[in-house]
């Protein structure tokens, strides 16, 4: 005989459950929470280095850094004395919310105003997955191409913010930034959009402007 | 025995690839050899301006009624395991 059992179970389930409580535990401590996306080689780590340049005189920043191996990121980070922890995933291609909440009980994020998690370099599943984050953003590098948001859509849709980071290299690459904007405010029509290059500075001051504005929604409505 | 998931057009997942794994993995255990019954769920949302509700083409998220941009997704981005069937 045949038995029907419900399940009616997405398989989502225990990733958001854990991604809930460890946003509980950031709000607890005030805490705004970026989980940082784009391929491997778009610059997260120069635009982190960059964001906080910016905004270390107003906030204190801690940096949770996701790699499959190696800890290259974490300590030019710590060189310039910024609280990072290196995550390892051991060959995973993104983080999850169990990764995160690892990181959580390894250090501490006592005095600290922003965390930002810079991802796995991966444009596809990172996407998939909450961490307990406020926001995520993505960087997509200029010479990627105009065609990116109709290739990966859901990272484009996930995302508060997107930074069209090494625009530097316009004059030099067939990427056309207006065709770019257009597709990805197809498919996000509320994305906010930054033109940045970590090179030259340009951009990272409306960038760090309108984090800080976020930040401080999230702070003062605490 | 089967196994109904229900998988929306708009996340990371693909039947072949699900099938494919599952073949592996289930081998040697009670799952060997259980049906995979995969749905595809269409992607929509409904306009937050004029309250109708679209079928998502191309994953544009612009209202195709009135053209507003703020829309929520209503289907479409998750996978759900269903029901078990068993002997």
């Amino acid at each position: 005989m045949v038995k029907v059992i419900n399940v009616r179970q997405s398989v989502f389930e225990e990733n958001n459950k854990i991604a809930m409580k460890n946003r509980e535990f950031f709000d607890s401590l005030n805490l705004f929470v970026i989980n940082l996306m784009s391929a491997p080689g778009a610059g997260k780590t120069s635009i982190i280095e960059r964001t906080i340049d910016a905004l270390k005189e107003k906030f204190k920043i801690g940096v949770i850094e996701g790699d499959i191996t190696s800890s290259i990121d974490a300590e030019k980070l710590e060189k310039k004395g910024i609280p990072t922890i290196q995550l390892n995933t051991g060959g995973e291609c993104h983080l999850d919310a169990n990764m995160i909440s690892q990181a959580i009980e390894n250090f501490n994020f006592n005095g600290l105003d922003l965390i930002i998690i810079e991802n796995v370099g991966n444009l596809v599943c990172p996407a998939e997955f909450k961490v307990g984050e406020d926001i995520k953003v993505m960087i997509l590098s200029a010479p990627e191409g105009h065609d990116k948001p109709k290739k990966y859509p859901l990272m484009f849709m996930e995302s508060s913010a997107l930074l069209i980071n090494k625009i530097d290299l316009i004059p030099y690459i067939d990427t056309d930034i207006n065709a770019l904007i257009k597709n990805a405010k197809e498919i996000n029509p509320n994305i906010q959009i930054f033109k940045t290059s970590a090179k030259t500075g340009e951009g990272i001051k409306e960038w760090t402007e309108w984090l800080t504005e976020k930040i401080v929604q999230k702070r003062g409505n605490i | 025995m089967a196994i109904h998931i229900k998988i929306g057009e708009i996340t990371g997942f693909n039947p072949e690839s699900i099938q494919f794994y599952f073949s592996i993995i289930s081998k040697g255990t009670i799952a060997e050899n259980a049906r995979l019954i995969m749905e595809i769920v269409p992607s929509s949302a409904k306009c937050m301006n004029c309250g109708k509700v679209y079928s998502i083409q191309e994953r544009v998220l612009i209202c195709p009624y009135c053209g507003d941009i703020n829309s929520e997704i209503l289907t479409g981005k998750d996978v759900i395991i269903e029901t078990l069937e068993v002997e």
